[in-house]
């Protein structure tokens, strides 16, 4: 119905609705504001400046610390994120579809520990984790954060996409099977491309959890030799003396989430379909 | 030629689906397979399509075993309820799929789509999507892309379910048409027994995994096998009526609780021997004769309800204890009116059978009469 | 007939075989270390010394051991209690009375924009607006609004002060689910009730929440796990501190196992939490079991 047809006490309520929303949301947004403002003011003087944004190509001092510059971080990050998103998509993909649309032996039993899996909080299971990589030898290692990122986030992921894949009639499948195409084929061609929206979304989970992992990174990685960009500013807001500039920290927040917002923006539609269809947030 | 035998199908928990389907069928006619939901008529045909495996039994396309085939290598083509379109695909795409997955160069298999398309006359929707198709032409578009790779066996699984009543009527011509000129071998799966026989050669039905009667529209119609295929061909329903035999000096009657006619010579030898026993009298709405006076013979009808059905007026009623209705032509020597009248004071009308009703064994429901 | 479930196995396990192998390495084999470690002294050195129950009785000898446990019931009882009250309250006004679907998602993304900022930004975030001195933002407010002295708030409310970051970042989720179940309510059923006189309140009352029973059980239960592992915000704004102000039990599991490197003991507090989570677990389960079944 359109606006202007429907009932005037439902108009009413509409616009009060939104006058308290917005007030709601204001303090939140000017917080945010004011917060990320500081990127661009000298702390010294309160010009307005790029200064806080040369740990982007040189190293920086702050007090008597000198910060390396941003590269380094950022390309461990992108690397982190990459791989961490690409494989979980295409591994919950695999079994979900399997889950969904297969039949074999043990799949009652599989099944039922996806959805214990799915409920059970893996960051418990840390300690053994760690000694787990202790043994693989990849503690203190990017792989190793790597496939722990994947591990914890799989039975969520693999939930979801199930419930996609077993959402396809099963009319299509035989469709492709009858036209001509095996099981693997048929993925490829036709049963892949109905679950966009829900690879979509397991992607953007994907893609937003591994960009601001710090647990992981803090657990499992011991030296400073493989910073992210999670540890490298956490390394700068321990320090009393270095976060005393707000302005340098804020600038770094700022390259930090500046694709999580675009991303963001560019998927909200999506995000919230997966949050409803069973994701649990970030 | 394509021959079923001894199939059955058994799913989890020892549910048996199937059991014993025996058909044979020529080259190029149109069966359909036929019955309630739930009586294995879909399984069937998966089983023949090879989406399911059966448990025993094997399937012959000719003399060729596909029993184990895969799908795609039965040479079939199907057109399923919800027509599965693939929905990022262009409807030429659709239709040039199967081609496609045989290896056939893109202007080759988009040439012989379109040829397709020409005649199920949707050429002008090639370029769009399935999803900005209606029913009917996403229904049009599912055939074509059945039949572009000229397929041995065409597999139709209720293929009209999901459209309204006119429509179907199109399609159902339609179908029969093209499947007449391409001469190809089609299995129809459907619970609509009016579409069954207005398209199909022969006929299945099936009720609990079996094969009640596989015949001619013709023969089920007027020779049903046993009550449930009575029961299920036609309509307005067949009319049963409980009776039995009895014989007085040679000559066989039929005996219910307010009435005894004489069973026709025609029946009598089928019926010799068996007096005694408990029989139902099935006859069709047409199969009598409406008098408004007692006669010889003739069976008191209780009137509860005259409708005008326009060519034909039809009348319901009790007789004994089963409802009866009776269908006669609205020039009949009484008038609507006049039966109208009749039912308001609660009146009766006599009806006097023809001769070609059928006789069912009580117990067993087998027709005596075949 | 058995060869070709052999060859449906083998396809099956084929695309399953990732899955189970992360799953096998990363969750059982550290379930089942983590048992077994909690009955060892394992730490830094990592020598497997069995010690009997002697960490359960170090947790039950520990001091801290109550404020910490009575920490984590106020902590998950007050946040989860705000977070479903919220959720209802924005998913109500974002969904039913804001019938504009294209509004109504914009304040949708705003309550989402604390979800999706990383925890490392998000505390300093916090830090920043409650500096202690009259610079800090929520300083100015205070004073302009008649304080005499800027406040040092993290020191002086830190419990406040984590469960109203947890809270910001918990909305989002529940508010979005609540959403979606409101939009599914058909609108016939509204309509009917202000036929019969219903005012907003009683539809509220009478129509939506009846309708959301089920969702919100299952957003405070999934919420409950949640809150009760999760403990990054709380170590990234206070750490637990001052003192153990605002130690919880996930908290308190880390600070033993990775920063005081008693693996054994870390262990043998995680152990305790997975029980109870594990109980909570079953909880979901028949909770959901119960409403598949009347359902169907």
């Amino acid at each position: 119905m359109k606006y202007s047809q429907r009932p005037k006490y439902e108009r009413r309520n509409e616009t009060i609705a939104v006058l308290v929303m917005i007030l709601l949301c204001i303090p939140v947004l000017f917080i945010y504001f004011s917060f990320f403002a500081n990127a661009f003011i000298l702390d010294s003087t309160g010009e307005l400046t790029l200064q806080n944004f040369q740990f982007l190509y040189q190293p920086i001092q702050l007090s008597q610390y000198t910060v390396e510059p941003i590269g380094k971080a950022f390309r461990n990050t992108v690397i982190f994120t990459a791989i961490a998103t690409t494989l979980e998509v295409t591994i919950s993909c695999m079994a979900g579809y399997a889950l969904a649309r297969m039949e074999f032996t043990g799949k009652r039993v599989i099944s039922f520990s996806l959805l214990t899996l799915r409920l059970f909080p893996g960051v418990l299971l840390l300690i053994g984790v760690l000694y787990v990589l202790l043994h693989l030898g990849i503690l203190n290692t990017l792989t190793g954060v790597i496939v722990v990122a994947i591990a914890l986030r799989l039975p969520g992921s693999t939930f979801i996409i199930r419930n996609f894949f077993a959402g396809i009639p099963q009319d299509i499948e035989n469709s492709a099977l009858v036209d001509g195409c095996n099981r693997l084929t048929a993925f490829f061609q036709v049963i892949i491309h109905m679950v966009k929206p829900g690879l979509a979304s397991i992607s953007i989970f994907a893609f937003m959890s591994a960009w601001s992992n710090y647990l992981l990174f803090n657990v499992l990685i011991f030296n400073t030799k493989t910073p992210v960009l999670a540890t490298y500013l956490r390394v700068l807001s321990r320090n009393d003396q270095m976060i005393a500039d707000y302005g340098v920290f804020a600038a770094m927040a700022m390259v930090y989430m500046l694709p999580v917002l675009i991303f963001f923006f560019i998927s909200q539609r999506q995000l919230m379909q997966g949050t409803i269809s069973g994701g649990k947030g970030i | 030629m394509i021959r079923i035998e001894n199939l059955r199908k058994e799913f989890d928990k020892g549910v048996v689906a199937l059991d014993s389907i025996n058909l044979t069928f020529d080259e190029g006619s149109f069966i359909a397979l036929l019955g309630p939901s739930g009586c294995g008529k879909t399984t069937t045909l998966n089983c023949i399509a090879g989406l399911l495996e059966p448990t025993s039994g094997s399937i012959y396309f000719d003399d060729r075993d596909v029993t184990n085939l895969a799908p795609k290598d039965r040479n079939i083509g199907m057109v399923f309820q919800s027509y599965a379109l693939y929905p990022h695909m262009k409807v030429i795409d659709n239709i040039a799929f199967s081609l496609k997955q045989k290896g056939m160069p893109k202007a080759e298999r988009h040439e012989k789509a379109r040829q397709m398309a020409r005649k199920l006359q949707i050429e002008h929707l090639l370029d769009r999507m399935p999803g900005e198709l209606s029913g009917g032409q996403q229904q049009r578009v599912s055939m074509a892309r059945a039949l572009v790779k000229e397929p041995q066996v065409l597999l139709l699984d209720e293929p009209m379910s999901n459209l309204d009543a006119r429509l179907k009527i199109e399609i159902r011509d339609e179908i029969r048409r093209i499947q007449q000129d391409l001469g190809v071998t089609s299995i129809i799966v459907t619970h609509d027994q009016e579409e069954a026989m207005a398209m199909a050669d022969k006929i299945a039905i099936l009720d609990n995994g079996r094969i009640q009667q596989f015949d001619t529209p013709e023969m089920l119609y007027h020779k049903p096998a046993n009550l449930f295929v009575a029961h299920f061909m036609g309509n307005p329903p067949m009319n049963f009526i409980d009776a039995s035999v009895e014989e007085e000096d040679g000559t066989l009657w039929l005996r219910g609780g307010s009435f005894r006619v004489k069973a026709p010579a025609a029946m009598a030898e089928k019926l010799a021997g068996k007096a005694g026993q408990a029989v139902v009298i099935g006859v069709r709405s047409h199969q009598m004769n409406v008098l408004l006076a007692p006669a010889e013979e003739t069976m008191e009808l209780h009137l509860s309800l005259v409708e005008n059905l326009g060519k034909d007026i039809m009348i319901s009623g009790d007789l004994d204890d089963a409802l009866v209705r009776v269908t006669i032509p609205a020039n009949f020597e009484g008038s609507y009116e006049q039966l109208r009248e009749l039912r308001r004071q609660g009146g009766s009308v006599y009806l006097k059978l023809h001769e070609d009703y059928n006789i069912f064994d009580r117990e067993s429901g087998v027709n005596l009469l075949i | 007939m058995k060869q070709n479930m052999r060859q449906k196995n083998m396809q099956a396990y084929l695309f399953l075989s990732p899955f189970l192998v992360f799953i096998t390495v990363l969750y059982i084999l550290p379930a089942i270390l983590t048992v077994i470690m909690a009955f060892t002294s394992l730490d830094s050195a990592f020598i497997w010394k069995f010690n009997g129950i002697n960490n359960f009785r170090k947790i039950l000898m520990d001091p801290n051991t109550p404020i910490i446990a009575w920490n984590t019931v106020k902590y998950v009882g007050i946040t989860i209690f705000l977070t479903v009250v919220l959720d209802l309250f924005f998913a109500i006004m974002t969904t039913y009375f804001i019938r504009d679907e294209r509004k109504g998602n914009i304040f949708k993304s705003i309550l989402m924009i604390p979800m999706i900022t990383p925890g490392v930004v998000y505390s300093v975030l916090w830090l920043w607006l409650l500096e202690a001195t009259p610079n800090g933002l929520a300083n100015k407010v205070y004073m302009a609004l008649g304080g005499s002295e800027p406040l040092n708030w993290i020191a002086q409310y830190p419990f406040v002060i984590i469960i109203a970051a947890t809270l910001l970042t918990s909305i989002a989720y529940g508010t979005t689910v609540f959403s979606s179940a409101v939009k599914s309510i058909p609108e016939n059923q509204f309509r009917a009730a202000r036929v019969d006189g219903a005012g907003e309140w009683e539809i509220v009352r009478n129509i939506i929440l009846p309708n959301l029973r089920f969702h919100i059980t299952f957003i405070a239960l999934w919420e409950t796990l949640g809150l009760l592992t999760n403990y990054v915000t709380i170590m990234l704004i206070t750490n637990g501190g001052p003192g153990v102000q605002t130690e919880v039990w996930a908290l308190s599991a880390y600070h033993k196992a990775f920063s005081d490197s008693q693996y054994g003991y870390g262990a043998a507090i995680s152990l305790v939490l997975i029980v109870v989570v594990m109980v909570l677990m079953l909880v979901i389960g028949a909770v959901m079991h119960h409403q598949e079944k009347s359902r169907s």
